[in-house]
Formats: structure tokens, sequence, C-alpha cells
């Protein structure tokens, strides 16, 4: 059903956009964003609005508040936007240090675990409880 | 006697074992960046700095929040960092990623961008007082641990970076180890100056990029960072058309118009400039002034033809209704 909705979403704003290219451009001022992607003109402008949707999504499915998202996306530039768009899994997300502390904890328990059953000999400190 | 033995071998065993690896990882480890600084320093780079930057502890991973308070309170701001998680803070992923540090900084009308990705750019922001983001991993490759410090500080001679973030106060790191521990990010670097101070480091383009995009949600403050642009550097047609452009949103059609005029004398090919200027004219009432620039910009044409087209064709009819 979300996949549904989702493509129904997809494919109207695709729409939408299209009709916007077909109808005669106002007479007015090149935005400078326009300037910075001179290269790839009318392509890229859709990309970055599919993309500022994707992100939407993707926020929303990681637990970011709806009332944020909207603000959030609207400060992404259009680069910002594709690269988020296309790696928001990958990137790097800059947090604490919880996790490695974690990470050593469970090491260490497991191996004390695996020391105590007598299949490792790792801690000086700890006797198998079958000798 | 046997039982000692017994015990402190594979214990010995096991701490050579993990010495290799640690020897053999770390030999594949250069810093070629730091090293070439300190045989060569830049000219013009001071051999130390240190600036003040307003600190605040951080909660759970939230060290982007943190670090973005930081430096923006430097600059005058009153922002707390549990007023940034909602626009940073990803919880699914217990952080904050790069490119919402950025959007989030601009909603505080700043000029935010990503620096060159080198350790000279950033001293270089940090000798001009502007605090540096910089997105580390403290841990491994397969073991990261992904943390946003602010860069405050930095000794030459003393071979240090002065680092600050949600989880310390502003504490010395040897400069080898930040460019290991920076490396990881692939130099990921960024400032958040005011608009009216410029990064010492960026490309003119780059600012122009930055500048655009803080234009999407603030014309206002984009418009004097693209003041500040030609203040600093009168030959980019690009900051006179954004200066242009924002002028015109705020309704100051005069400045709009000047702003475009100097964009067509320094690139009289930039059919982007014409248009535009055709448009502020138009606005102030001279139409058939307008006209003229607007054939100028069907001449040049380019990837933005349809609308100049459009706009000549709006203003030989406003021309022919003038009295």
């Amino acid at each position: 059903m979300k996949r549904i909705k989702q493509a129904v979403v997809t494919v109207s704003c695709a729409c939408l956009l299209g009709a916007g290219f077909l109808m005669p451009a106002q007479a007015a001022l090149i935005g400078s964003d326009q300037i910075v992607r001179s290269d790839s003109a009318a392509r890229s402008r859709i990309d970055g609005w599919l993309a500022r949707d994707e992100v939407r999504s993707a926020l929303a499915a990681q637990g970011v508040e709806p009332a944020q998202l909207q603000a959030r996306v609207a400060a992404l530039s259009d680069d910002e936007a594709r690269d988020l768009a296309a790696r928001i899994d990958q990137l790097p997300a800059g947090g604490d240090g919880g996790d490695i502390l974690g990470i050593l904890f469970a090491v260490f328990i497991i191996l004390l675990i695996t020391d105590i059953l007598g299949l490792t000999k790792v801690f000086p400190f700890t006797r198998p409880i079958h000798r | 006697m046997t039982s000692t033995t017994g015990r402190t071998t594979p214990a010995s065993a096991g701490v050579l074992f993990w010495a290799c690896c640690c020897a053999a990882y770390l030999s594949g480890c250069a810093t070629p960046q730091v090293d070439s600084l300190l045989r060569e320093r830049p000219s013009g780079l001071p051999a130390s700095q240190s600036i003040q930057v307003p600190f605040f502890p951080q909660r759970e991973h939230q060290c982007g929040p943190a670090a973005l308070a930081m430096v923006l309170d430097a600059a005058g701001d009153t922002v707390a960092p549990q007023d940034l998680i909602g626009s940073v803070f990803v919880p699914a992923r217990e952080g904050s990623l790069p490119p919402e540090m950025l959007a989030a900084a601009r909603r505080h009308g700043r000029l935010a961008m990503t620096l060159p990705r080198r350790v000279d750019a950033v001293l270089a922001e940090v000798a001009d007082g502007t605090p540096v983001v910089v997105l580390q991993n403290l841990g491994l490759s397969w073991l990261p641990l992904w943390h946003y410090s602010v860069v405050v500080g930095y000794d030459l001679d003393r071979r240090f970076i002065v680092l600050q973030s949600g989880g310390q106060g502003a504490t010395p790191m040897s400069l080898r180890t930040f460019e290991l521990t920076w490396a990881r990010s692939q130099y990921w670097a960024m400032v958040a100056p005011s608009p009216d101070r410029l990064p010492v480091s960026a490309q003119p383009l780059q600012m122009f990029a930055a500048a655009a995009a803080l234009e999407r949600i603030d014309p206002g403050s984009a418009r004097r960072a693209y003041r500040s642009m030609t203040l600093r550097d009168p030959g980019l047609p690009e900051a006179w058309i954004g200066l242009g452009n924002t002028a015109y949103q705020q309704g100051d059609l005069q400045e709009s118009a000047s702003a475009f005029t100097k964009a067509t004398e320094l690139d009289p090919a930039s059919a982007d400039a014409w248009n535009n200027l055709a448009t502020a004219l138009t606005a102030l009432g001279r139409a058939c002034e307008g006209a003229a620039a607007a054939r100028r910009a069907l001449q040049i044409g380019g990837a933005h033809l349809a609308q100049y087209q459009q706009t000549a064709a709006d203003i030989d009819s406003a021309c022919a209704q003038a009295p």
C-alpha cells in the first residue's frame, strides 16, 4: 500500500513538473541557483525536486518529526539534496562514543564467557568451570 | 610453576598478535598533508592561533547540534544545542548527517559551506578567527566512531590542533592523529560565518554556490553575502547577478538594475545578466530600455533561451504600450 502511494505521488509530481515545463516560461529573472547549475539546466531542476521528495520520505522513515521535514529539506541545495537522496544510508552520521564502548564491552563479555566455558583462555584471571 | 606459564603464554601471545596487527595497520597510515605542512609552512599562516568559542556540553549522540551551536554562538547568535536537535538529528542513525549540518546553519542566516579538503584550509580559517566544524572517525574504518568537533586553535611549533566538542572543552590533539581521524570522512569540514564575513580559503564560485543555496530560504542574508563578495572581488559577474536577484526579490529595483548593469559590463557575453537587466529595467518602468537588453540576451542564447524569449515578448508589448 505504501509503495503504491509512493508511486502515485512520484508520478503525479513528475506530471505536474512536466506540465510546468510545457507551459511558456514567465518573463522573469534567471535565478541564482539556475546559474549555479547552468550546465545541465532543466534536467537537474527536476532532479533537485524529486531528490528533496526522496530525502523527505527517507528522513521520515528514520524517525525525523513530520513537522520538521519541510524546513529541513528546503534548506538543502540541489547538490546536497541529490547527494543525500543517493546515499543517505552510507553517509556517516556524527554522533558520539556510546557505540565503540558497547562493542568492546560485548567482546569482553563474550571472551569472558568462552574462557569460563573453557573454549578460550584469553584472560589470566579466569578459571574454566570444567577442569 | 607450570600453571603460571600456562596462564601467561596465551595472554602474551594475544598481546603480541594485537601488537603485530596494530603495527601492520599503522604502517599503512601516512599523514601527507601534515608532513608537508610542517616541512614547508604556507606563507601568511601564523605559527599558532587560539579563538574563544562558547562551550556546550552535549547530551547523548548530540555532538552535531553541540558543534553547530558553538560556531553559531561564536559569531553572535544565542542558540542552544537543544534548539538545533530538531534541525539536524536523525533518530534512527543516532547522529547528524553532514549535508543537514550545512542546511541547519543556513536556517540561521549563515553562509554555510564546506571547505577545500586540506588541513591548511582549516588552519587558515582558524587563523582568520573563524571556527571550523570537522567530521572525524575517532575509531577505525571497520569500527567507526563518527564525531563532530570544532577546531578552535592550533600550534605548528608544538604540532597540535585544538578541538572542542560536546564531549570536551578545548583539548589539544596531535596534528598527525587529527589528519588520520579526519581523512576517514574524506576531509569533511564546514564553516558557518555571518554573510558579512567570507571564508578566506573558499573559491569564488564555491562561495557563489553557497550564497545561492542560502538565497533559497533567506534572500536578505544572501544579499549581504553577495554584497560582501562584490567588495572582495568586484570582477566576479556571478556575484553581481546574485546581488541583483536578491535586491529585486526585496523590492530594491534601483540596486537590482545597477548590479545587473555591472554584471553586463564585466561579462557582455552573459545572456543571463542581460535578461535580468531587462526584467529589472521593465519593473522600474523603463521597458523600452529593457527591450534592448532583452534582445542582447536573445542574440547570445544558451540554456535559458526559452525564458529570454518570453522576457523579450513581454517587454516588447510593455514598451509598445508605454506613453
